[in-house]
């Protein structure tokens, strides 16, 4: 089997995977792109993550680590293989189920922070709330709340191009808490900062992965990924490697 | 539907990016604002050509007199002739379906003076059925009647002009005389000016109407007649009984009853129906491009709506990963263009609307009263507002589609 990777290596079949401390479990996914020639970007990843643990995806690029963060966020169908979510299996979800499923356990931070421009920095932290039908009153209030805790309230009224990347990041890592998410995918969070701000943005994830929050971040940024607990090594489609970090 | 928190959403949308929301309702705003004002213009021409014939039985046929064209029994063509009082009773005896018959004779302009005060009108002669055939409403009095026929009464009925120019005092002037050269008439009424503008002859505002006779006498033309005027009785068909009474008084004056050139017959019922021919396609005109206008518009929101979506491939994208559903996204790209359209179009129809009711104040004050409304109806400015909200929520499908096919992927990945 490709991508055995020791104790995270699952079980075999037949069990049910439901415990507590397992937040995500990926068995033998599969997934290949039909554009033109087949591609087979994933030949079976075996994985697993437990609750609260914040890792980090590295891997050169076309080695499928996008891919795999995007069967993880319920953007993307895999073809083979199971993925189990908190305990939910997780496969041939139409749109609608996808997007309900995406609102309640996953949060999402991007590279380039994706804010609305039209809307200020709390609208922009409330809006998964407002898919959810959390009256705006209610989730103004939420949304304020978590920007305080952030460290950005008094920016609250501001619009995404009137703040910097940092504050925009921050404001994204908001949004991205503000459902409750089981867990955070960050797609490249500190691609488009500096050092400096990149840092803080990285302290501010840990932050949040000490409150208990699991946190799976894409990077190709070795400091970056050395900040994390575990780095997850993609190559060609499988998993080469999985190390702890000195943390 | 009428969740309060969504409208709000799709308001914001809407108005932060007011320059985009703008462009977009342009279109819409020029489509039904045309729309109104060429639908009011067109709207207006109708009533105003309708109005002018108000009053008139379409039923009525008007007959002439001309050259002959065909020598018959002996008779050269070329020659002129005139009807005569025995042709009206000839076709009041002989065609049942006649309701009412009238003659008419042309005076001519003659000067009229009554005290100091004097000027020139027109003179006509009617025999009483006229006022039948042709209503003319009167402010005193009475019009020409049976025994003032009969006694060849040196009576007559001014038009209003008349009767402010000579009786400035404006006083009921029944019972006064007015000089005519050198005779004397009394007046028994005064007419207004009708609903119609159709002026047979003349203008009743200055006309001196006085019994037939009158004028046959003053003009030394025995019986002859100028003009015969028939209505037909309801129901009946007016082209028949044209028919009937053309082959009567051309047999009455050895006329070939072929000749189409020497009695004319001018039927109003024909003359309605090719006005309302025209008028019908001025109107289907009006709708095309009316309709046109609008459709462009339509497309126009369309089209930009399409490219907003393009523009917003990143924010549907986000919106959808965060947990957006199909629907909500299609829903609000559709009340987007929804509410745009719907602002744009009822802005457009006001604007429409009150430049007609500019347009009614200005050629009102040029027009000597008679002014029909110019403005769209009532229900048409709903069909209007039907159309565009019809319209606005089609304008919005394919943008709306577009939008579905947006995968949140390809939207976070865009850079």
């Amino acid at each position: 089997m490709a991508g055995k990777c020791g104790r995270h290596t699952p079980p075999d079949g037949g069990r049910v995977y439901k415990t507590i401390r397992q937040m995500l479990l990926l068995k033998d996914i599969h997934k290949t792109y039909n554009a033109g020639s087949p591609l087979h970007v994933l030949k079976g990843i075996n994985l697993e993550i437990e609750k609260g643990e914040f890792v980090s995806i590295m891997g050169a690029s076309g080695s499928g680590k996008s891919t795999l963060l995007n069967i993880m966020g319920i953007l993307d169908d895999y073809d083979r293989g199971e993925y189990y979510l908190d305990g939910r299996l997780i496969r041939g979800l139409n749109e609608t189920q996808a997007a309900a499923a995406r609102n309640r356990m996953i949060g999402f931070i991007f590279q380039s922070f994706n804010l609305i421009n039209y809307k200020n920095a709390m609208e922009n932290v409330a809006l998964p709330l407002y898919y959810q039908g959390v009256p705006r009153r209610r989730r103004n209030a939420v949304a304020l709340e978590l920007l305080d805790r952030l460290g950005i309230r008094d920016w609250s009224t501001h619009m995404p191009n009137e703040m910097s990347g940092g504050q925009k990041q921050r404001v994204a890592i908001a949004r991205a808490l503000i459902n409750k998410p089981q867990i955070i995918l960050a797609d490249e969070p500190t691609g488009a900062l500096d050092s400096k701000t990149s840092q803080e943005v990285m302290d501010l994830l840990r932050q949040v992965n000490d409150e208990g929050m699991t946190i799976i971040c894409v990077t190709h940024e070795r400091d970056i990924a050395l900040q994390t607990d575990k780095i997850i090594y993609l190559r060609d489609g499988v998993i080469e490697s999985i190390t702890d970090t000195e943390r | 539907m009428f969740d309060l928190d969504r409208w709000k959403e799709i308001w914001e949308t809407i108005a932060r990016n007011r320059k985009r929301s703008i462009m977009t309702g342009l279109g819409v705003f020029w489509g039904i604002f045309m729309f109104t004002v060429l639908m009011g213009f067109g709207m207006w021409l109708g009533r105003t050509a309708t109005a002018s014939l108000g009053g008139y039985s379409t039923n009525t046929s008007y007959f002439f007199t001309d050259q002959t064209s065909i020598p018959y029994k002996g008779m050269p063509s070329g020659r002129w002739w005139d009807f005569d009082t025995r042709d009206l009773e000839a076709i009041r005896r002989q065609v049942p379906e006649i309701k009412y018959a009238a003659a008419m004779n042309w005076g001519g302009r003659q000067n009229v003076s009554h005290n100091d005060r004097k000027g020139e009108y027109y003179l006509m002669g009617y025999t009483h059925d006229f006022q039948q055939i042709n209503p003319q409403p009167l402010k005193f009095g009475r019009f020409i009647n049976r025994p003032d026929m009969d006694g060849k009464r040196k009576v007559c009925v001014i038009g209003e002009q008349i009767w402010k120019e000579l009786f400035p005092g404006g006083e009921n002037p029944v019972g006064e005389n007015i000089k005519m050269n050198d005779l004397y008439l009394t007046v028994v009424g005064v007419m207004e000016r009708g609903s119609t503008s159709i002026n047979i002859g003349s203008n009743p505002e200055t006309t001196i109407a006085v019994p037939n006779p009158l004028v046959q006498q003053l003009w030394n033309e025995g019986t002859s007649v100028d003009m015969i005027v028939v209505t037909a009785e309801d129901g009946a068909s007016i082209e028949k009984v044209e028919e009937q009474c053309k082959r009567i008084i051309a047999a009455n004056h050895i006329i070939s009853p072929d000749d189409k050139k020497a009695i004319s017959g001018f039927n109003l019922g024909e003359e309605f129906e090719k006005l309302n021919g025209l008028l019908g396609g001025i109107g289907l005109l009006t709708w095309i491009v009316g309709l046109g206008t609008l459709l462009a518009g339509i497309v126009g929101v369309s089209n930009i709506m399409l490219v907003i979506v393009r523009e917003r491939t990143q924010e549907i994208g986000v919106r959808r990963a965060i947990g957006a559903r199909p629907w909500s996204i299609i829903s609000q790209i559709l009340s987007e263009s929804f509410l745009l359209t719907f602002i744009a179009g009822i802005l457009g129809l006001a604007a429409g609307v009150g430049l007609l009711s500019l347009f009614e104040k200005l050629i009102a004050t040029s027009m000597d009263g008679g002014m029909q409304p110019l403005q769209i109806t009532f229900g048409l400015g709903i069909t209007a507002t039907l159309i565009i909200i019809a319209g606005s929520l089609l304008a919005g499908i394919i943008p709306a589609s577009r939008a579905m096919k947006i995968k949140a992927v390809d939207a976070i990945r865009e850079e």
